[in-house]
């Protein structure tokens, strides 16, 4: 590990406010990233992020220096966004599901890198169901197995797999929109 | 060509977007917080400091509080000699009804019950917290159990009011209490002094025994109404003081047997005092002096008193009445020592404190046979060499002792014949 970043780490653990807005600054753009994925606009991923941040600095002792510190951050911040999610799993209607459920999914459809630009993907990503979300983040995104995601949602792992299909198929469908609308725009 | 799930892979992997910066703003509030939380000395500030004292003058607030009302608890306990019950505060509590009419359940009437109650209150002058509040809590009370009081039978008098006097609220055990029931309009009254004694009388006299703190209650009735009126007596502990001493000439040695005292006061009678547990006093003349010890234990003293007999000392002498004569020719003056009978006739006692003498001893013809200055020189009973015949004789003694004290002695002596 980078000496500059364990010393900056041990620097968080004694409580320096000056070392922790370095971390934080060096870590926030690619965390927000992360946490704009897992929510539904930019207030509620600012959301995550703080609440990720506050417990990163009140758990960096428990870091032990294995592995990347990257991945660290990046597990604490889906983690917040999974108990967000399980939070909201109570308080949220689900009646829009039933707009997603007879699409079936196009197996070999194929996209264009370049004609989306990020912005676009987010917004596509942004307006799936959570649950659908969640999974399709998770799965084909960050890479976990579907044991892995079972596990971490506390749900079947058929329900993952099913989910994601149902995730994949709103997206194709989405992103095929989208290029229909920017070809008829042009 | 990528799958969606390339597509999404390659657009978002390392995917950076800086947050606005009042997400720094929020955490670093949060961390403040939770620092402050997790209280440690190093980063003692001064958050912390305002904090202690925010917290210590609620303390106080309550402290100070509580002080007053001890305080005003105080001042009718000791202070209150005299009796002025105007300036004092009293806890008059008006009790719930001791008997229940449970025909008719108007909470209107208990509102009249107790606007009647509140004015009686306000009318005395006594509309203390307390009792409202003891009041308000009977008025509940009354209302949950779903019970009121029938007006028409039983109307609470205006004037009736619980309240007694007592000649005095602090003093020594034994302490003689007179309580005076100056209560009105009731029709009987219930007295609970404290001490285990309970009286129905209109007034009574307690003597408290043991000390400690009393609480005197007085229950008056009137119909179905009660109150209670309650006060303290404070009873002390008396000492008992007690002497033993010692006199030797003119010198007294004397202490207190009791130790359960802080101070001790003695008068030796001769206008002499002085202080503490043990003393001694030397009198300048002989006679009789009146001693008093006053022990005290700051607040309650008890004094004995005895009378002292400095006096000098008695010295007295005494002869034997009978004298075994030997056959075996005169003794000699000198002292006898034979253990089983007297065979020389001296002085027995302080002898040695004679300072003159004279001894005669004379036959039934007032002969003298015998005469002596010298208390040591003893009789043999023989005359001129002959031994005198059996029968009584008379000895006369003249004496005075180094004291001064003098004195004649005259008896008989019986002779008897070996």
């Amino acid at each position: 590990m980078e000496t500059r970043l364990r010393s900056l780490i041990e620097q968080c653990l004694t409580g320096s406010p000056k070392a922790q807005y370095t971390l934080y600054k060096t870590y926030s753009p690619l965390l927000y990233g992360l946490a704009l994925r897992y929510s539904y606009n930019q207030t509620s991923a600012e959301d995550i992020l703080q609440e990720a941040f506050v417990k990163i600095f009140s758990s960096l002792k428990d870091f032990k220096f294995e592995g990347s510190f990257e991945g660290w951050l990046k597990r604490v911040v889906i983690n917040t966004a999974i108990t967000g999610y399980h939070k909201e799993l109570k308080h949220r209607h689900h009646a829009d599901l039933a707009d997603f459920q007879d699409i079936l999914p196009d197996e070999n459809a194929e996209f264009d890198t370049s004609e989306f630009t990020q912005e676009e993907l987010l917004n596509v990503i942004n307006s799936l169901p959570e649950g659908y979300k969640m999974v399709f983040n998770l799965y084909a995104i960050e890479g976990y197995k579907h044991r892995e995601i079972a596990d971490m949602l506390g749900i079947d792992i058929n329900t993952s797999k099913s989910q994601f299909m149902r995730a994949r198929g709103v997206i194709i469908k989405k992103l095929k929109d989208l290029e229909k609308l920017k070809k008829t725009a042009l | 060509m990528n799958t969606p799930e390339d597509l999404f892979k390659n657009k978002f992997s390392g995917f950076e977007k800086s947050p606005s910066d009042k997400v720094w703003k929020k955490i670093e509030r949060q961390l403040t917080i939770q620092k402050f939380l997790k209280f440690n000395p190093k980063t003692f500030n001064i958050w912390y400091l305002a904090a202690s004292c925010l917290v210590a003058g609620i303390g106080l607030a309550h402290f100070v509080n509580q002080e007053n009302e001890t305080q005003e608890y105080n001042a009718k306990t000791f202070v209150s000699s005299s009796y002025d019950y105007t300036a004092s505060k009293r806890k008059v509590v008006v009790l719930k009804p001791s008997t229940e009419n449970k025909q008719s359940t108007k909470t209107s009437q208990n509102k009249d019950i107790t606007d009647n109650a509140d004015k009686t209150l306000i009318s005395e002058g006594r509309t203390e917290k307390i009792s409202q509040k003891y009041f308000l809590d009977s008025t509940q009370n009354a209302e949950t159990s779903k019970t009121t009081i029938a007006q028409t039978q039983h109307t609470e008098s205006k004037d009736f009011t619980s309240y007694f006097e007592m000649s005095a609220h602090s003093g020594c055990a034994p302490f003689s209490v007179e309580f005076k029931n100056l209560s009105k309009n009731t029709e009987y009254c219930y007295w609970n002094f404290g001490n285990g004694d309970v009286s129905y009388d209109q007034d009574s006299k307690v003597v408290y025994l043991e000390p400690g703190q009393y609480y005197v209650t007085l229950k008056t009735v009137n119909g179905v109404f009660s109150k209670i009126y309650t006060d303290t007596v404070q009873v002390f502990a008396q000492p008992q003081a007690q002497v033993s001493y010692v006199v030797s000439s003119k010198t007294l040695i004397a202490e207190a047997k009791n130790a359960k005292a802080s101070a001790f006061v003695w008068n030796f009678g001769d206008g002499i005092k002085a202080v503490g547990e043990k003393t001694t006093h030397a009198y300048s003349d002989y006679g009789v002096y009146h001693l008093a010890l006053t022990i005290s234990n700051n607040i309650c003293a008890d004094t004995i008193e005895t009378d002292i007999n400095i006096l000098p000392q008695q010295y007295n002498i005494k002869f034997p009445n009978a004298l075994t004569v030997s056959a075996s020719g005169p003794q000699g003056s000198g002292i006898s020592r034979n253990q089983n009978y007297v065979t020389s006739f001296y002085p027995r006692g302080d002898v040695n404190m004679l300072s003159k003498y004279t001894l005669k001893i004379l036959n039934r013809n007032r002969k003298e046979v015998f005469s002596t200055d010298d208390p040591r020189h003893g009789w043999d009973g023989y005359y001129r060499g002959e031994r005198l015949p059996k029968g009584v004789y008379v000895y006369v003694c003249q004496y005075e002792f180094a004291g001064g004290e003098h004195g004649n002695l005259t008896g008989n002596i019986t002779l008897i014949w070996e």
